[in-house]
């Protein structure tokens, strides 16, 4: 039933004509869950019409698309030298072919110069620009959605690792949970002394409780 | 030595219901089958349908009735054994080439389908109609989606939303 959708059911016209089933949100919402998890294929449907726009932009939607497709297709990569410099973009190479292809230019006028991506999950990739001391969330595939957030007071970026759907942030004496795709931090309340950190779960749940989060204010309102 | 017969209640010839098309056509069919409408299951467990009576089903015409009893009749046995987890693969092979043929269907006949499977709710035949219905668009582009679907022409507005769109996600037409 997970993947069962609907946005609004709307009343089944009394004599099935032949466009019926896609003048139902519903009926429309199945179909379109089971197109291939590339990421053309959402850019492509919302663009047949306005309605299949609306539909595909409604967040229940996406989490159907999502969980009817568990295993995300994997785009590409990201890598930088391997001497860090503040001067170069970040390189992407993608693995899919056209139409799935998502061409690396399309990627560096978005980012600022000398970032570095520290983890991507759930479509979203965390960057790191030391130069501006801040965090950015970023989308690639649809370059919305971006946000910014200054690194929280005492971080200097000491160290990373994967969380779930999250990257698990530490500095001398905290440690930041970041969601990327809510693109929200959350401080713990613990502290540490320096050392490395490594998150321990007794399982990986597929919900999350979210509410918990501290959202740190916006650096910049993109 | 215990009985050869194993039924728990049911025993002898399986039990028929009776089925009523829009257009008065009358199916008999096996109960275990009509029950894989979840909108029929319940009237089925009360003991409807059974000797003269029959469920009429004003929405399902007699053509579309048929193919979705073929369905039935044939996924029955599967959904008995609880969606089928000890079916071999030869079971699971051919259910699927029986999948494949029988969405291999004109579009109105596929439409009727989708329709009659979400008005009697069955829940294989409705993703089995919705993924033959996301196979025939995947891959093409917005244009070539709505023609498949016989879509009218976009207006000249819809064009040049569609065009400034796609400018912005290029990679993803090419």
């Amino acid at each position: 039933m997970s993947e069962h959708f609907e946005i609004s059911r709307r009343r089944r016209a009394s004599s099935p004509s032949s466009a019926a089933p896609l003048d139902n949100d519903d009926l429309l919402g199945q179909i379109l869950i089971r197109l291939p998890p590339g990421p053309s294929t959402l850019p492509r449907a919302s663009l047949v019409c306005k309605r299949w726009r609306r539909l595909i932009s409604d967040p229940d939607f996406l989490r159907s698309f999502r969980t009817h497709h568990r295993k995300p297709p994997l785009l590409g990569f990201f890598y930088h030298d391997r001497a860090f410099d503040l001067r170069r973009n970040i390189d992407f190479t993608p693995v899919l072919d056209p139409p799935d292809r998502i061409p690396a230019v399309r990627f560096f006028e978005q980012l600022v110069k000398g970032s570095e991506v520290i983890g991507c999950r759930h479509g979203r990739v965390l960057v790191i620009s030391r130069k501006r001391r801040r965090f950015q969330v970023w989308d690639p595939v649809t370059a919305g959605d971006l946000r910014c957030v200054a690194f929280p007071p005492p971080f200097r970026g000491k160290g990373l690792a994967e969380y779930v759907n999250s990257m698990f942030l530490w500095t001398n004496d905290e440690v930041f949970i970041v969601d990327l795709e809510l693109a929200k931090f959350k401080k713990l309340p613990q502290r540490i002394s320096y050392c490395s950190c490594h998150p321990f779960t007794s399982f990986c749940a597929a919900g999350k409780e979210y509410d918990w989060y501290i959202e740190l204010p916006p650096l910049i309102p993109f | 030595m215990a009985a050869p017969e194993s039924g728990d209640g049911n025993n002898g010839a399986a039990r028929m219901v009776t089925l009523i098309s829009s257009d008065n056509t009358r199916f008999e069919v096996e109960a275990a089958a009509a029950s894989l409408s979840q909108t029929l299951q319940l009237t089925i467990l009360d003991g409807g349908g059974g000797g003269g009576d029959g469920i009429p089903l004003p929405n399902v015409d007699s053509a579309t009735l048929s193919k979705v009893l073929e369905y039935c009749i044939k996924h029955a046995p599967a959904a008995a054994n609880g969606g089928a987890p000890n079916a071999t693969a030869v079971d699971r092979a051919e259910l699927e080439r029986f999948d494949n043929e029988f969405v291999n269907i004109d579009q109105s006949v596929l439409y009727s389908l989708i329709m009659a499977a979400h008005n009697l709710e069955i829940e294989g035949l409705q993703s089995l109609v919705a993924k033959k219905v996301a196979d025939m668009i995947k891959g093409k582009s917005p244009m070539e989606i709505r023609r498949t679907l016989g879509f009218p022409d976009p207006t000249p507005e819809e064009q040049a939303e569609m065009n400034a769109h796609m400018l912005e996600y290029g990679w993803a037409y090419e």
